[in-house]
């Protein structure tokens, strides 16, 4: 009989361990200068705003204008001061001169593309009105992997669904008045004509899928596009809708 | 166990009541104990399509508060001795509906019914709320155009995410469509919503289509549910919806636009 400990082990090879690589979306806490007070009001609120986006919401925090935050001490308390205002820190961005602060706090340094990151501003889908309630996201087999939120379809006006941190699958339409956003991609295996938002934390990788395009508006990691009328060479088609260079682009799936 | 009906649509002026009014009296007809019961509390309307607004003693609200039994509240209808209608009161407003005094009298009901009808106001508040909230069927009334067409979505979205089945995690409610005033003629000249459009936008089968015509405003105003009236037209597509709902295949009617004869072509129809 195997012993609880051998549970943990790789069955298959004995290993104990194994290393992947991953990708992670993560959100870029810029400080602009340094006012702690100030700093702690105004991220409460914020937090208070969108709980269920931002509410424990792992960032990294970017010290680019304050050379002055070498000092640990100082660094100490502001890291404090974003945690009480309930987000979590998770690393430090890399900035000439941190690296000893970092060391003394025990954060590791992030490199952050600085261009590829883009301001997180657009009100966020706070209230979930799924249809069936949702169930958390299961911890996969894969490791690192969140399993997606999938749900029948319709998705009719007024309801709006936020798969957090995962891709949103619905089979079905997606009603004109409704909205469907996730942290990943978002796929409608039927008729678009709400508003999809993909990427919503974010990931400017992430795409819209949908069998027959009439959306009112979709956006990928906040740039969006509203869509009086949709023209006529992907009207009712097929597409695929991307982010390219920062600008939206949508193409007709060629199946 | 009877089966909850709701008549319902967000939008107010499509044919709710008509639709309620027609249905109970074909449902009765066809054999099935029914009663048809008013939600609209504060304007009630439904006993004067019924034509028996002048036997309302007690109503809905009086039965909630325990001013009266629910047998002294059912109006026995004149025509149909297995049809009944319960009132919505004039004088209170919605506010005076609980959960569980709606629950109350619709589980007694469905033990007396074969078919309950519940008469939606128009709107997605209280009264509405309750009307689909206990249904296990959905007649949802709407009229081949944009606005109405968007709040049947709506309303849809509602009963699909907050009726009793879904908060119980039963099969969903069973939804049906039933277009009216819908005019066949206006449809081919491209001014009115089609039948397969409305069917695409909501996503649900439309269970019958009724057209527009004088003889259901006149049978309103006479108290005569236009489902009695064997002559018209509207009356017809009531009975082949009713028998719809009933199981049974009946082929859709007047919605081809009407040929003319030389003469009217040529003098005006």
């Amino acid at each position: 009989m195997a012993r609880r400990g051998d549970l943990a082990t790789n069955a298959r090879d004995g290993a104990v361990f194994e290393l992947r690589s991953g990708q992670f979306s993560l959100m870029v806490l810029a400080i602009r200068h340094l006012d702690l007070l100030q700093l702690q009001t105004d991220l409460t609120d914020h937090v208070a705003s969108a709980p269920s986006l931002l509410r424990g919401a792992p960032v990294v925090l970017d010290l680019n204008p304050l050379s002055q935050l070498a000092d640990p001490g100082l660094l100490r308390e502001l890291i404090n001061r974003v945690e009480q205002a309930g987000l979590k820190v998770l690393a430090l961005a890399a900035n000439a001169g941190i690296e000893a602060a970092a060391k003394a706090l025990g954060l590791p340094i992030l490199g952050v593309d600085r261009k590829r990151t883009r301001l997180i501003d657009a009100e966020p889908v706070s209230e979930i009105e799924a249809l069936n309630p949702a169930p958390e996201p299961a911890p996969s087999e894969v490791s690192g992997l969140q399993s997606p939120l999938v749900l029948q379809g319709p998705i009719r006006g007024g309801q709006q669904v936020y798969a957090r941190g995962r891709d949103l699958i619905i089979t079905g339409a997606v009603s004109a008045g409704a909205e469907v956003a996730a942290d990943g991609c978002v796929h409608v295996y039927g008729r678009l004509s709400g508003k999809a938002l993909a990427g919503a934390a974010g990931d400017l990788r992430a795409r819209v899928y949908c069998l027959s395009f009439a959306a009112e508006l979709v956006s990928i990691a906040g740039n969006f596009k509203v869509f009086e009328s949709a023209s006529r060479e992907v009207a009712g088609k097929a597409v695929e809708i991307f982010l390219d260079d920062g600008r939206l682009e949508i193409r007709p799936l060629r199946i | 166990m009877g089966e909850i009906i709701v008549v319902t649509s967000g939008k107010g002026g499509v044919g709710k009541t008509t639709t309620s009014a027609s249905l109970a009296c074909g449902f009765a007809k066809r054999g099935k104990k029914t009663v048809v019961v008013d939600f609209d509390i504060g304007l009630r309307n439904l006993d004067l399509i019924m034509g028996c607004e002048r036997r309302v003693v007690y109503d809905f609200v009086n039965v909630i508060n325990g001013d009266c039994t629910l047998k002294q509240a059912l109006i026995k209808d004149k025509r149909f001795d297995n049809l009944a209608v319960l009132a919505a009161s004039q004088t209170k407003d919605k506010d005076a509906l609980t959960q569980e005094g709606v629950a109350k009298i619709i589980d007694d009901l469905k033990a007396e019914f074969d078919i309950v009808i519940c008469d939606s106001p128009a709107g997605i508040e209280r009264g509405a709320f309750f009307a689909m909230y206990f249904a296990d069927r959905a007649v949802v009334v709407v009229n081949p155009e944009v606005s109405s067409v968007r709040d049947s979505d709506r309303v849809l979205g509602i009963m699909a995410s907050k009726s009793r089945r879904a908060e119980q995690g039963l099969t969903a409610v069973k939804e049906h469509l039933l277009l009216t005033r819908y005019s066949a003629d206006r449809v081919e000249k491209g001014d009115m919503m089609s039948i397969a459009d409305v069917e695409e936008i909501l996503g649900v089968k439309v269970i019958g289509v009724i057209p527009e015509a004088p003889e259901v405003l006149s049978a309103s105003n006479s108290g005569v549910p236009v489902i009695l009236d064997e002559q018209a037209d509207a009356g017809l597509a009531y009975t082949d919806a009713v028998a719809r709902l009933l199981g049974e295949e009946r082929p859709m009617r007047f919605v081809e636009p009407k040929r003319k004869g030389f003469f009217q072509r040529m003098f005006g129809g």
